[in-house]
């Protein structure tokens, strides 16, 4: 329970980053998140913490006070979490189930095909 | 004598059943007897060697040579030892696979609600990406994953294909399955009931699951759903074998959609039976032995 209540902080501390222009310090962030959700500085700290260890965020000092910004655009997180997911890893088949792998172009090519020659027989029946 | 026959019985069925299991018509007709018939495959053989040997084993206990005392008491406990030590290492093997899934999976899921944004379906999330890719994460957190470019991609019929396709594998928890024939699959591949098996296996399960997204929408749906999932962007880096499962499974709904009968029973009843039967022998020579 606690955990998953962590991890949605955790998404709306990475909104609120990846939305700012410039990178915030802890206490910028709780003041934005403020406005939705009741949450403690120190909670907040603790997230970026983590964030920070987990590569997710970056940070540098800026006079006494960190300033944190995200590694990576979110686009880029994304696109890099699906990467991941759809690369052939041995052990893939235990920790995802894809819905199909990819072919190449020629065996796509004749897939195509094959659907349409049985569109054209009408068989497009029912079970 | 029973042991060594009981072990030759344990070696021919991993060796020689495997292929003509593979090659049957039936477990394409009905994948959930096909799994089946696999899980009963195991048992027969691996089952039937750790039989015989504990046969010698528990001759080795009661000391006195019985009748059916083949090699002396330096052969036998090796034989004992060598069969625990067997198990041991087979189930250190699937913990160490199980943990490492656990694992990633947890990590994968901590990144993806970072980015994620639910959908109108419980359990589904949509994550923003250019590949059109569905996938499932295992698990009792787990989720089914669709990027924008899928869903953009796909009609709302093939949308519902591809949601139901996904659910069928994590009801069925076709993950544990996997895991633990992949297992020794990576382990021991050069014992065809291994290396064959989880090949099988995991054909089986997508034509399982590809059979329930067929009776949610239609085959064909299924089929073109399959079709414009698999075509995408990058190639496929090593393993190029899976691609041509893409294309058995695509032809199976259209066959099906162009000949919706079902096919008769009767091979699929006598290959479990068949397969039943040697998977009670390992049982039988136990209860033998103990009587």
């Amino acid at each position: 329970m606690a955990r998953s209540r962590l991890g949605s902080l955790e998404a709306a501390v990475m909104d609120v980053m990846w939305t700012s222009a410039a990178p915030l310090t802890v206490r910028q962030v709780a003041e934005a998140l403020a406005s939705s959700r009741a949450v403690a500085y120190t909670t907040v700290l603790t997230v970026m913490d983590n964030l920070f260890r987990k590569d997710v965020l970056a940070r540098d000092l800026a006079g006494r006070a960190h300033v944190y910004r995200p590694r990576t655009s979110r686009e880029e997180f994304a696109a890099d979490l699906v990467e991941t997911a759809l690369s052939d890893s041995p052990d893939r088949a235990a920790v995802l189930i894809r819905f199909a792998d990819r072919l190449d172009e020629a065996d796509v090519r004749r897939l195509v095909e094959a659907l349409e020659q049985h569109q054209g027989r009408g068989g497009n029946s029912r079970r | 004598m029973t042991a060594l026959a009981v072990a030759a019985l344990g070696l021919a069925g991993a060796w020689l059943l495997p292929r003509p299991l593979a090659a049957a018509r039936w477990p394409y007709r009905f994948p959930r007897a096909g799994i089946a018939a696999w899980m009963l495959l195991f048992p027969a053989t691996v089952g039937a060697l750790l039989a015989a040997g504990l046969t010698m084993a528990l001759h080795l206990l009661s000391k006195g040579p019985g009748p059916e005392h083949m090699g002396g008491p330096v052969l036998d406990g090796a034989i004992a030892v060598s069969e625990v030590l067997l198990v041991l290492a087979g189930l250190a093997a699937v913990s160490t696979t199980v943990h490492r899934a656990t694992v990633a999976r947890r990590t994968h899921l901590r990144d993806l609600f970072l980015v994620a944004r639910p959908t109108a379906h419980t359990g589904v999330v949509v994550v923003e990406a250019g590949v059109p890719a569905a996938y499932a994460v295992p698990g009792r957190h787990g989720a089914v994953v669709l990027t924008t470019a899928a869903r953009d991609a796909l009609s709302r019929p093939e949308l519902a294909a591809v949601l139901e396709h996904e659910r069928a594998h994590l009801r069925a928890r076709h993950d544990r399955l996997l895991t633990v024939t992949g297992t020794f699959a990576t382990a021991a591949p050069w014992v065809p009931a291994a290396r064959i098996g989880h090949r099988s296996l995991r054909m089986l399960a997508e034509m399982h699951a590809d059979d329930a997204a067929a009776r949610r929408t239609s085959p064909f749906t299924t089929a073109t759903a399959l079709v414009k999932l698999a075509g995408t962007a990058a190639p496929s880096t090593g393993l190029g074998v899976t691609g041509t499962d893409v294309a058995v499974r695509v032809q199976r709904l259209l066959d099906r959609a162009a000949e919706p009968r079902v096919p008769g029973r009767w091979p699929m009843v006598l290959g479990l039976a068949g397969l039943a039967a040697l998977a009670s022998v390992p049982f039988e020579v136990l209860v033998v032995a103990l009587a």
